[in-house]
């Protein structure tokens, strides 16, 4: 563990000085750009000034830093001691306008956000301005505009990266090239689609595809600077700059945007309009229930669907339903459900599915009645037991907070292997040592592997030490004495269940595995719990775990296997980063005493 | 005759510290205990009253292996007033017209010239 330790402090120590090396790149790009707010005739002096003093400074990025921020902000100051009244400072136009852009987002946004949670209200803005407000955000965040916001902020943040990168550099030519290649990239992330307002990618296709989309705008752009500029043009240094420091701030503009909406989402303010099917056979009162009790999931019931023919009240839906919170109306049956999608607008119906057995007889007509109207259709399931992956072609959604492909769980897996990489490493030579011990100790192979089920049921080995000797023919096996069964060394080791957990780490190095997840289950019995479920397991999607809910709870391979469903489906409805640290936390602790208790027996 | 502040002042009585020595902007900002950047726009309003001078460094950049520093002097003139106007506000500190906000006692960053 100490060597994992030393690994983790030197890479941390390679990692801030390349971070401190960048910082000071950066603030040398700062305090030449901002020379260019000052009058044309005193750019070139200052910016020669500032860059000897630069370069007295000690070395590392923080003193630079500080050293551009103390410039920057008197900046300004300098400009109105060196400006007379006859010679107004030539404007840049995109740094104007950045600056101009930025400032009034942060007007817009701190107009919109600023919101108490009291009660029903939450916006300190009079009845009418409050729900048109409330519908620029819905319009922004949620509707048809997430396409042009996200298009006006990567325009915003590569402008800015282009200023930053290319802003000391002299002798710029008279195009503005730090507009061509915002207007670059805006043109191709366009063709490609990513504004489209119903592009659904997941986190790593899209990075990947920023990355393609961005370089393909940065080659071009330098290619045209290269053709058309007469003057000299800007160093390689300068690109790539530009590219990665436009990557970096399409990235924090994602990373906002998505911010931004999960707050409103849980402040109430914007929300998906969904409708949700209620009747014998569904109870769909438990989904407004779930769906009002998890605002993060961002759907607001704003009509019931009557899926009986009994008697009901019409209503309509009013925009409020989005934020006051009340109670759905009832707005028809299933048979008028194109004339309910048609009064509403509302696209979507959500279907809670009982526990089984379910009819899917019931299902059948909404089915065929939500494609006649074009309406999206999700079957969801409340009892933490998604019972088939899939009905009629429709996957069913478990309305929990977590969605096992959303980003933070990649960042889990992503976790997950770089601390299995570093573990493997420092146990390598324990682990070679047993092997060779294993080895040498008779005929067969070292490891003995049994299949397990993983994610969606995935099938994957689990190795192990092994503890037994195989007799290789039956004559072998008639030649041993009476018939003895000894054991290879790994038996002997006090702690060869500790190697076994050790040899997992490869399970989690190649990805069939996480560190911290649902118990891991044999094949067979995966499938024969997802047939006969009561509970069922929701852990489906996720990646079994070296150590989980259930094992710091006593609960282990010998204890029923419903006390483990019990827990794993706990630990699915409440992940989170924190969670997986305080298991671990409790699985040390846990191995800690057990050794104590062994060495002292 | 420029604006005279406390931070004016400071910078000043850096330079008449080492009379006759030229500095660069950095290390007077240092020297007067300012924040960096803050000291730019006094040297230029100074400059411009015809206090200080500045020229660039006479080195060859490639033999020294670094880029020109611009020095700042101050002219005769300068030193004179500069002299002038500290030992005023000194005398006036000490004669007890302490510059005090008095609404909110601290001290009042602004001396107005006489």
């Amino acid at each position: 563990m100490t060597w994992a330790l030393v690994l983790a402090i030197v890479a941390a120590g390679f990692l801030v000085a390349d971070l401190l090396g960048w910082l000071a790149w950066l603030a040398l790009r700062i305090v030449s750009l901002a020379a260019r707010a000052l009058p044309a005739s005193e750019q070139g002096r200052y910016r020669e000034e500032w860059l000897a003093e630069y370069e007295t400074l000690p070395g590392g990025g923080g003193a630079s830093m500080l050293f551009a921020v103390g410039v920057v902000s008197r900046v300004r100051a300098l400009r109105r001691v060196l400006t007379t009244a006859d010679e107004r400072p030539d404007e840049d136009l995109a740094l104007h306008s950045v600056w101009w852009a930025a400032f009034r987002a942060a007007r817009v946004a701190q107009l919109s956000m600023d919101t108490r949670p009291a009660g029903d209200t939450y916006v300190r803005f009079p009845g009418g301005m409050r729900l048109w407000c409330l519908r620029g955000l819905q319009w922004a965040l949620e509707g048809t505009g997430r396409g042009a916001v996200r298009a006006v902020l990567d325009f915003a943040m590569v402008c800015l990266a282009a200023l930053i990168a290319f802003g000391g550099i002299e002798g710029s030519s008279h195009i503005n090239f730090d507009l061509v290649l915002a207007l670059a990239v805006l043109l191709v992330s366009a063709a490609r689609g990513v504004y489209s307002s119903n592009a659904g990618l997941s986190a790593r296709t899209e990075v990947v595809t920023e990355v393609v989309l961005v370089s393909i705008a940065v080659i071009v752009t330098a290619g045209l600077e290269a053709a058309l500029s007469h003057t000299t043009p800007a160093t390689p240094d300068g690109w790539l700059g530009a590219w990665c420091l436009a990557l970096m701030g399409i990235g924090a503009g994602c990373a906002l945007l998505a911010w931004a909406r999960r707050r409103a989402r849980a402040r109430r303010l914007i929300g998906k309009p969904v409708l949700v099917l209620v009747g014998t056979d569904f109870s769909g009162e438990r989904v407004v229930e779930r769906l009002r009790s998890i605002p993060e999931l961002g759907l607001v019931p704003v009509g019931l669907v009557e899926d009986s023919m009994c008697g009901y009240a019409r209503h309509e839906v009013h925009p409020r339903g989005l934020i006051d919170g009340r109670e759905p109306p009832t707005l028809g049956t299933s048979e008028e459900l194109g004339q309910i999608v048609a009064l509403t607008g509302v696209r979507d119906l959500i279907v809670n599915l009982q526990r089984p057995p379910f009819p899917h007889v019931a299902l059948r007509p909404i089915v065929r009645r939500s494609k006649e109207h074009n309406l999206n259709l999700h079957v969801v399931s409340l009892n933490p037991e998604p019972i088939h992956a899939e009905i009629f072609g429709l996957r069913v959604l478990a309305l929990s907070p977590v969605d096992p492909s959303a980003r933070r769980l990649s960042f889990k897996h992503a976790l997950d292997r770089a601390l299995a990489a570093l573990i493997l490493i420092a146990s390598s030579p324990l682990l070679i040592a047993a092997a060779i011990a294993v080895k040498l100790s008779g005929p067969g192979p070292v490891f003995s592997k049994r299949p397990r089920a993983g994610r969606d049921r995935h099938v994957f080995w689990v190795y192990r030490f092994r503890t037994t000797h195989k007799p290789r023919t039956s004559k072998d096996s008639a030649a041993l004495p009476g018939n003895v069964r000894r054991g290879t060394p790994a038996r002997g080791l006090p702690r060869s269940s500790l190697l076994d957990v050790l040899l997992q780490f490869f399970s989690v190095l190649s990805g069939d595995m996480s560190i911290v997840g649902p118990a891991v289950e044999s094949e067979q019995f995966a499938r024969m719990l997802t047939e006969d479920p009561s509970p069922a397991p929701v852990s489906g999607h996720w990646k079994p775990g070296i150590t989980g809910l259930a094992q710091v709870h006593g609960v282990d391979d010998h204890a029923p296997a419903m006390a483990r469903v019990v827990w794993d489906n706990h630990y699915i409805a409440h992940w989170s980063l924190k969670l997986d640290l305080k298991i671990l936390v409790l699985a040390a602790a846990n191995t800690i005493r057990r050794s104590t208790r062994q060495t002292a027996a | 005759m420029p604006r005279l502040t406390l931070q004016t002042l400071s910078v000043l009585s850096a330079f008449l510290g080492e009379p006759g020595k030229p500095k660069y902007g950095l290390e007077l900002g240092r020297a007067a205990g300012l924040p960096s950047g803050t000291v730019y726009p006094l040297l230029a309003r100074l400059e411009k009253a015809g206090w200080l001078s500045s020229d660039l460094e006479d080195i060859d950049e490639r033999v020294a292996g670094r880029r020109r520093r611009r020095y700042y002097r101050l002219t005769g003139d300068g030193a004179r007033l500069a002299e002038q106007q500290i030992a005023s506000t000194i005398g006036r500190l000490s004669a007890g017209e302490a510059p005090t906000n008095e609404r909110e006692g601290r001290p009042q960053p602004k001396v107005g010239l006489p």
